[in-house]
Parts: structure tokens; sequence; C-alpha cells
């Protein structure tokens, strides 16, 4: 492999990395909070959350640029107000991964919290346990196989994160090689390149490694979790095949 | 928490706002004591207990453990739930599914550590908790592969373990079949005098009311109809109608004389008189309460000899009234004669009885206030429940 595709491995290894672990917590509080509370205009952010999946990746690449900068060489929003500007990397292929990865996670989390009993978190504060204490000892342990399972498949959708990341190559840094993720690179090769096919090859095959360990581990946390859920649900006083 | 602490009696007074519903109730239960909360479904029993635990906002009021503020609206005192610790358990059990038997019992302990993986302290409360309610063959298994009466024992064991302040139980028997409801609720029946708590009781079956209550709150779209000790309250019969309709009956508090082994009964000492009621498991000279129904209850001017009725009580008529959805028929309110023995002087009136008859039987016997009256029932009438 030539240094150019490590590069972009490397590179994008750290974009999936660092947008998980801004990802997680931000899917987890939004999936509880949206299958625990109600209130009046939940279904709108509702609606914002899981817009990013319903929207052409190219939309939402178009519109980071709009409001936080680098359309027609002005500086946007984000300029205006901060003095700051969006670079390709890391700040806008993070945010560009983010955007499309949380609604994913929501996704997958949400029917989780919504599957486990509302009343032992206030059962455990009877007994004693902070909120806190509770979250750690309860919320969790229940609800880790499918928070797995969300990583998995946000790791893999952070990875190859390219319709809105593509926008924002073009946009940001239209003719310059490398310093890019790997499906953008993959792109790059194929335009720009001599033996682009090879290195279009070998970062594809690397991509597919990755997606099907990440799916292999996401099925394997619905998998637990929904066994545990039907358990949770079996009638009582039905023989059970451990007892 | 291994320290013991003294127990203490909770006082409530809340103002709770449910839709459509506007809630007020207050009350006091000492330790060892139960207090039962009754009224129709939709009445705010269970707004209450959950207020209390501090797992429902209040409007306001004041809650207390002995001296101890745990809320107070006008002081701005809110204690969260887990400071307070008054436990709080319904029927559906919710136990911890990801955790085995003895982590959930040991759940109250504190430290179940990162993801429940903590290590737990053995404390004396836990072996006894254990032994009492025979958990030991269970203490592996996952909540799923319990039966609902052993899902009911291992909440109620792991309610206890914790060393709770107090104990409010929200109808705890409402999953159990029938048939397992009766050793259950004998075994709740003794975390009383096992565990000196106050316990708030909420139940719709009469006969758990029956059983535990010491004292008996009604409350009625939110409000408090009335509050008092058990047998008074649910012996009257306005309150009971209100709560059980035909099958309002008084409670008569007694203590078991003999068993009668050839013809299988047993007779009960209710203030001095003596009822027979069918054999009871119940040894002699323990306390009972029995239930008669109002309307099995035939009354008399002097004791029929030629009758089925075992049972003939002397009383004085208190009260008529009409009783019914329309007034229909009539009750007749009377207090039995307290038979005292030689020496024995008791100033306290008699247990409050009630029968519900025709208007026209009421007409025809001339019954008035100030009437002496012999009360009939049958020994099949009569329901016996321990009681203490």
């Amino acid at each position: 492999m030539s240094s150019f595709e490590l590069e972009a491995l490397s590179l994008s290894l750290q974009v999936a990395v660092i947008t998980l672990l801004i990802a997680t917590p931000l899917a987890v509080v939004l999936a509880m909070l949206m299958a625990r509370t109600a209130w009046r205009g939940k279904v709108v952010l509702d609606t914002l959350i899981l817009l990013p999946m319903g929207l052409p990746p190219a939309v939402i690449g178009f519109a980071l640029l709009a409001v936080l900068g680098g359309l027609s060489g002005r500086g946007g929003w984000l300029h205006d107000l901060t003095g700051l500007s969006l670079s390709f990397y890391p700040g806008g292929a993070i945010l560009a991964a983010s955007i499309m990865t949380v609604p994913l996670m929501v996704r997958i989390l949400r029917p989780a919290f919504e599957a486990t009993d509302p009343m032992l978190l206030p059962v455990a504060r009877t007994l004693g346990a902070s909120r806190m204490q509770g979250w750690w000892t309860i919320t969790l342990p229940l609800v880790w196989p499918a928070v797995a399972s969300a990583m998995a498949l946000g790791l893999t959708a952070a990875w190859g994160e390219s319709g809105a990341t593509l926008v924002l190559a073009a946009a940001l840094k239209p003719h310059q090689l490398g310093d890019t993720t790997a499906p953008v690179a993959l792109v790059q090769a194929l335009l720009n390149q001599q033996d682009g096919e090879d290195a279009a090859w070998h970062l594809a095959l690397v991509s597919l490694l990755i997606a099907m360990a990440a799916i292999a581990i996401s099925e394997w946390g619905r998998q637990r979790w929904r066994r545990r859920w039907q358990a949770r649900l079996r009638p009582v006083g039905l023989p059970t095949p451990s007892a | 928490m291994t320290e013991q602490a003294i127990p203490r009696a909770l006082s409530i007074e809340l103002r709770l706002q449910q839709p459509g519903l506007d809630i007020r109730a207050q009350f006091r239960v000492l330790p060892g004591r139960v207090c039962a909360l009754v009224g129709r479904a939709g009445s705010g029993k269970s707004a209450v207990l959950k207020a209390a635990a501090g797992l429902m906002p209040a409007k306001g009021g004041r809650i207390a453990l002995g001296t101890d503020t745990v809320y107070d609206s006008a002081a701005r005192i809110n204690m969260p739930a887990h400071e307070r610790r008054i436990t709080w358990l319904d029927a559906h059990t919710h136990l911890f599914p990801h955790l085995n038997v003895k982590a959930n019992l040991q759940y109250g302990l504190g430290g179940a550590g990162f993801m429940g993986l903590g290590f737990k302290r053995l404390t004396p409360e836990f072996d006894k908790v254990v032994s009492w309610l025979e958990l030991s063959s269970l203490l592996t298994r996952r909540p799923e592969a319990l039966t609902t009466s052993q899902r009911v024992k291992v909440a109620l064991g792991r309610a206890l373990v914790s060393q709770p302040n107090a104990l409010l139980l929200d109808d705890p028997l409402g999953e159990v079949p029938p048939h397992e409801q009766e050793s259950l609720l004998e075994l709740f029946a003794e975390v009383p005098a096992r565990f000196s708590l106050p316990m708030v009781l909420v139940s719709p079956r009469m006969n758990e009311v029956i059983r535990m209550a010491d004292e008996v709150v009604i409350l009625h779209e939110g409000r408090m109809a009335s509050a008092g000790p058990a047998a008074q309250i649910l012996s009257d019969v306005s309150l009971s109608t209100f709560l059980e309709g035909v099958h309002a009956g008084s409670v008569l508090e007694g203590e078991v004389k003999r068993h009668d082994i050839d013809w299988l009964l047993s007779e009960v000492d209710v203030q001095g008189q003596r009822v027979t009621v069918p054999a009871t498991l119940h040894a002699v000279s323990s306390k009972v309460r029995l239930k008669v129904r109002a309307r099995d209850i035939t009354l008399h001017r002097t004791v029929p000899t030629d009758t089925t009725c075992s049972n003939h009580l002397r009383g004085r008529i208190t009260q008529i009234m009409l009783a019914g959805e329309h007034g229909t028929y009539g009750a007749v309110g009377m207090e039995l004669d307290r038979v005292l023995e030689a020496g024995d002087l008791q100033l306290k009136s008699g247990a409050p009885i009630w029968a519900l008859l025709t208007r026209k039987s009421i007409q025809q016997m001339g019954l008035a206030p100030g009437q002496p009256v012999v009360l009939s029932f049958k020994a099949m009438a009569t329901t016996v429940s321990a009681w203490r």
C-alpha cells in the first residue's frame, strides 16, 4: 500500500473514532430523552434528529458549507461570529460524520430504552441509589448491548461517510490530493491517479473488512438485547430452559 | 447504613395535582403499624404513595420521619428519593432483570458497583430476610425464571434488606394468582412485627386490609372521606357499602377460645360474647378478626330457638338510616353489649356492627334507636382472618 492509502486509512480511522466519541453520548442522551419523556414539541425534535437520514448527504454537506462558511470564499456565520473558519480536517469531516451518525445511533438505541421497564430506576432510587448510581448499575447494564450495537454501526457509518464529506472536500480543498478520508481518497484515486484502480481496491477491501466486523458486532448486540427483552416478556409460570 | 436506624413514625400531609384530580391526604403511621389507604380506583391512593417515596412531585405539604422532615413545601425541603429511603413496592415487582436474586436482594446495601459487578457486603439483615422468606434455593436464579409469587417475595426481601425507613405497598399481590395470595398475605402481615417499620398498604381486596391494617384511611376522589382504627372504619356501613356494595359488613375483633374437634367448629370471644365459626387453624388465645356481611345478619327481640343460626349476640340499636343507591333498604347500626366478667369494669363502648334490612322489616319490627336486640347469623356467614 502506498503512503497515500495509509494516510487516508489512518485519517478515516481518526475521524471515525473521534466522531464516535462525540456521537455516542449525544445519541444516548437523545434516545433516552425521546424514549422516556413526553412533552409538547417532542415530535419536532424527533424530526430534526432523524432528518439527516432522509436528506441526500450532499445536501447536508452543502448546508454545512452554507452555515459554517466556505461558499464562494466567504466566511459564513461561523467566521462572522467567532473568527474561525471551517477546515476540511478535522473539523469538517468530523462534523459531517457526526451529523450522519447520530440519527442512526438514536434509531438503534431508542427501542432499547423504550423496552426497559421505566420503573426500574425509580425503584433503585427508593433502595438508596442516586440517579447516577442507578444509571451505572441499572440502565447501562440493561442497554449496553444496544449501545455496543449502535457504536459498531456508528463506527462504520462514520468511517464510510462520503456524501457530505465529498461536498466539503470539493469546496474546501478542490485540487489537493491526499490528506483525506478513505472514501474520498478512493474517489480521488480513481479521478486523478495513474494506478488509481489499485489504490481504490485497497481502500475498498479495508473498508469491507471494517464493515463486516462492525456489522457482526452490531448484530450480536442486537440479538442479545432482543433475547433479554423477550425473556422479560415471557409469561410467568412457563418452564424456562435454564431452570 | 449498617447501624440500626431507630424506627420512626411516618407522617404524611400531601397535596397532589393529577389530571382531573386534586388530592389531599393526611395521616401518620407508627413503626410496626400498618395504615391502609382504601378507595375506589382513581381515588389517588397510588399517587400518594409515589409522592411520599419521592418518585412524583407534590404540590405541597409535609412528609416527616419522626422529627426529620424529608419534604416540606413551605420550608423548601425536598429530599431526593434515595435519601428518603421510603421504599415502594407494587404488583409488578420491578426486579432488576440483569441481576440474579441474590444481587437483587443486595441492591439496597449500596455499592452495586460499575455495571452491577461490585462487591456486596453481607449483612445480618440479608440472612434474616433470606431465611424468613425461604429464598436460599433461589439466590442464583434470574428474575425471569421465577414465578409471580417468588418475584413478590424477592421484591419484598429486596426492600427489607435495604433497611428502609418506611415501606409503601401498592397492591403488592395484585398480579399473584388468587390461590397463592393467602400464603403471601401471611408473610406481608408478619412484616410489622419482624421489622418495626411504618407501613402503608393500598389494596383493592378487603381481606388484605382486614388482615393487615391497624388504621384505615378512605380516599374518595382525592379527599379523605374517613380515617381511624381499622375495625371502627371497616364496620361503618355507610363507608363499607361505598367500598363494597352489598358485600359490606362489619369487622369484629376477638380472641379464639376453644376448638370443637367433633364438629370442626371454633369459638371466638368478642367482648365477652361467644361467636361460633367454622374451624380455623388459629391457635387458642390468638387474636382474630371476624368479618360478617351486614346483609347476613337477622335481628330478633329474643333469642330464637328453632333456627340454624348458631350465633346470637346481644346489642343495642344506635341508629337507623337508609342505605343503597336510592335508599331502597335500611341499615341498622348497633353496638354489641360488652359482657363483663365479674369485677372487670370496662367503660369503653361496644363494637359497632351493622345489619342491612328491608324497610318493610324495619317497620314491621318497629325497630328504633335505644332498643336492645339479638343479632343472629350463621357460623358459615363469618370469615376469620388472623390479626396481630
